[in-house]
């Protein structure tokens, strides 16, 4: 095991190489200039000329990425054009916010898709399956800036229970994570559903049951633990969308979090903190990737890793 | 049993923690609180290096100029007591306030003006405001402690006006030799309020400032929080968690006003959005064409029906609460005339030209072109219509002296507040803004007149001309003014939004 966790540590090093190219120049075939986009439109051309010079935008591709790359090898993402302040602290302060956001998002889609999902299994095409999977179709179809404002407007400003707005609390990230997590809930119960009927129907369920177990040991012991592993995965998965879902959420309830950060960051062709927030995302992502992947030994005996 | 005890105790868990979490609401803390949601996030806040009014507006809270405009757009003294222009125009001399300090306890003097101008005038410092001075100011002199020389490099008579653009701030010496490039997030200023924190991304914090000059401030601090949603800002003003919003949208300005709790302030800004026109193209060199264009729009119907009235006709050239401006006569909404006008130019029907415009940038600016489209396939032009992202569209006005473009839609804020910004950028020759390519010999003679002469009745006089002769020259279809929405909840008084697109928080306060 430490031998592949190792060995999957060292993969990283290719892939974020693969991404900081990638990103690099993908940000460059963006039409729009970022020293225009930081002067607007009543600076000068020879203002625009001036600052493109200050930002090193002249010099040839190859020696702006060899000098991203260098700053990379040493920890230093470069400055941000929109601000002048150091990527690296820029994404210290908001890198945290969407971490807790989709740890909260995942929290509420596993604390409400998983048990829905068992229970519509267990009883499957009763008016509760059918109720909890009706509502799971909507979860799905709701869109989160519009779940976000209604979650808003009832929590808010009529009940005056919970801010709107963002803050350091865990108070200020129970709604955004309420609305970033409810759609990944509803997938969630809908797989769970799904692979728990096809465990639950398999031989060794009626096995064990024709011993003569209770059934809540039938579901959790020997159903449950089979199912899980479509269910992990998609959890994983989830968790990634979730980073990326967070762009909506934080706009809507005005939160100082990356994915928000990074839209931004395109508008205004702020070059180094693009580059540097989805390194931050996809080192992010691999990393979620990998613990799905140590979770399917530690739940399924059979998968072993070496 | 256990599945369900356990998902009882999942939902038990959940409701305990909210019902704990929201026991403990927002503690006000010690002295009055203003919440201020703004839209974008200032870039820096050293007004010398930067283009955007969110930056500005918050360097006004700790920073002063010179000279200042008032609500009613008059130059009024802030940091110079009074101030005179040579006869010939060649250099102006500024009388400066006694016994001010800096934040860092620093004295303003004659030669902390010199040291700021001399910064935003070193070429070498790539400054975004460099080339705004540095196309009129020679040198800066200190005639003695409190009396200080503006030499020009031509005769320039709008030098007050252009001292009172936000770039004219004046810093702390001593903080500029500590922070150098840094100035920018640790601002020290004489201004009422002194910089406390900025959580990148979140929040700037300013606080009273004690020993304050003048009139001193009434709250204790201001929280300036980015909010980019508009509806979101209008949410906190709702809850009280913002006591300020800006901006916000047009679509809940008839719902704010009917609240109780808060309320919208409605006020026009000097900002013109217009339709420009690439004037070497044919046909659109000949004026007749461009007259009929002005004919051809329904300006009237955008005010009324796009602009749901947060906007007002133009009628000038120059942005109305602009100093120098003359409303003219309307291009009234005559398709017949216009038709008439383009049979005489021998524009033929079916002629293509192209609009482009942004989405997003300035109050309902795609649905606006939209409509100057179906007006003008009224009259028989067949309108190619591109709708551009905001920094690409920048880029690729850049490259227009190239470029084959016709038609495009852009707004004009001169930020001096001045009819010689307001113009000479969109209409002289070779001028920055002027992306109509326009290049006219009248024109061009009256805006040299007007920016060398230092009599106040001649500039008036030559900017009325200049306004006149525009306008029946018609570079652009001439469409509306802007008008600003703030939303403020009904505790806050003494909120200055001014015609520049600048909120002023100096005199702010707020009942419990």
């Amino acid at each position: 095991m430490t031998s592949y966790l190792l060995r999957r540590i060292l993969q990283l090093i290719p892939v974020l190489i693969g991404v900081s190219l990638v990103i690099f120049l993908l940000l460059r075939l963006i039409p729009g200039d970022p020293a225009r986009a930081f002067l607007g439109p009543d600076a000068t051309e020879q203002d625009v000329a001036m600052v493109r010079s200050r930002l090193g935008l002249d010099q040839p591709l190859v020696k702006q990425y060899a000098k991203f790359a260098w700053g990379l090898a040493r920890g230093d993402l470069g400055r941000s054009i929109r601000t002048d302040a150091r990527v690296t602290e820029e994404l210290k302060t908001r890198y945290p916010n969407t971490i807790k956001l989709t740890a909260m998002a995942a929290f509420f889609m596993v604390a409400i898709g998983l048990p829905v999902g068992i229970i519509s299994a267990t009883r499957p095409n009763s008016w509760l399956d059918n109720t909890t999977m009706v509502l799971a179709l909507g979860g799905v179809s709701v869109p989160v800036f519009w779940l976000g404002l209604m979650l808003i407007l009832l929590f808010s400003v009529k009940l005056h229970l919970l801010p709107s707005g963002g803050g350091d609390s865990i108070r200020h990230f129970i709604l955004p994570g309420l609305a970033l997590g409810l759609s990944s809930a509803a997938i969630l119960a809908r797989l769970t559903r799904s692979s728990m009927l096809e465990v639950v129907n398999q031989d060794y369920i009626r096995t064990a049951r024709a011993k003569g177990l209770m059934e809540k040991v039938v579901i959790n012991k020997h159903a449950l633990k089979n199912a899980l592993i479509p269910v992990v995965t998609i959890i994983g998965l989830e968790i990634g969308g979730l980073l990326a879902g967070a762009v909506l959420t934080e706009t809507v309830f005005a939160m100082n979090g990356l994915g928000r950060y990074i839209v931004l960051a395109i508008n205004e062709r702020d070059y180094p903190v693009v580059q540097g927030a989805v390194l931050l995302l996809s080192l992010s992502f691999v990393l979620v990737n990998m613990v799905v992947d140590v979770l399917y030994a530690l739940i399924d005996p059979r998968i072993r890793y070496r | 049993m256990t599945r369900n005890r356990a998902l009882a105790l999942i939902l038990i868990l959940a409701l305990a923690l909210i019902s704990v979490l929201s026991g403990c609401s927002g503690s006000g803390g010690g002295g009055k609180k203003i919440t201020f949601a703004l839209s974008v996030e200032p870039k820096k806040l050293d007004s010398q290096d930067v283009t955007d009014n969110p930056s500005y507006m918050v360097n006004a809270m700790m920073y002063e100029n010179l000279v200042t405009y008032n609500e009613k757009m008059e130059l009024v003294p802030q940091l110079a007591t009074k101030w005179e222009g040579a006869k010939d125009g060649m250099s102006w001399t500024f009388t400066l306030r006694q016994g001010v300090k800096f934040h860092d306890g620093t004295p303003f003097n004659a030669n902390a003006v010199k040291v700021s101008f001399d910064r935003i005038l070193n070429p070498d410092l790539k400054l975004a405001r460099y080339s705004l001075y540095n196309a009129f100011i020679k040198s800066v002199e200190v005639v003695n402690d409190y009396t200080v020389k503006f030499n020009m490099k031509f005769p320039f008579g709008a030098l007050p006006q252009n001292l009172a653009h936000p770039a004219g701030i004046i810093h702390s010496p001593a903080a500029l030799q500590k922070y150098g490039k840094d100035i920018a997030r640790n601002p020290v200023g004489t201004g009422p309020y002194k910089f406390k924190e900025w959580v990148s991304g979140d929040h700037i914090t300013v606080v009273k400032n004690t020993s304050y000059w003048g009139e001193k401030a009434k709250v204790d601090q201001i929280v300036v929080k980015v909010v980019p949603d508009a509806n979101s800002r209008v949410n906190m003003l709702e809850t009280g968690e913002a006591d300020v919003a800006y901006p916000v949208n047009a679509s809940d300005v008839a719902r704010l006003q009917k609240s109780d709790k808060v309320g919208v302030i409605v006020k026009p800004s000097n900002r013109i959005v217009y339709l420009g026109i690439n004037v070497t193209q044919k046909p659109f060199d000949n004026p007749k064409v461009r007259q009929a264009m002005n004919y051809a729009v329904n300006k009237k119907a955008i005010v009324d029906k796009i602009l749901l009235n947060l906007g007002e006709e133009q009628l000038s050239p120059l942005g109305p609460n602009n100093w120098g401006y003359v409303a003219q006569k309307p291009y009234e909404y005559n398709p017949d005339k216009a038709k008439q006008l383009l049979q005489e130019a021998g524009v033929k029907p079916g002629t293509k030209v192209t609009l482009w415009t942004p989405d997003g940038r300035y109050l309902m600016d795609r649905q606006v072109s939209e409509a100057v489209q179906a007006d003008l396939q009224a009259v028989g032009f067949q309108v190619e219509f591109k709708k551009w992202e905001w920094t690409t569209y920048l880029t690729e006005l850049d490259k227009l002296a190239k470029g084959n473009h016709q038609l495009f839609l852009l707004g004009w804020a001169p930020s001096t507040g001045d009819a010689d910004w307001g113009l000479r950028p969109l209409f002289q020759t070779g001028e920055t803004n002027n992306y109509a390519l326009y290049s006219n010999k009248t024109a061009d003679d009256l805006i040299k007149k007007g920016m060398s002469a230092t009599d106040e009745k001649e500039r008036l006089q030559t900017y009325a001309d200049l306004q006149k002769f525009l306008w029946e020259d018609a570079p652009m279809i001439f469409l509306y003014s802007v008008k600003q929405t703030v939303g403020v909840s009904k505790k806050v008084t003494g909120l200055v939004v001014h015609p520049l697109e600048m909120l002023y928080f100096d005199k702010i306060d707020k009942t419990k």
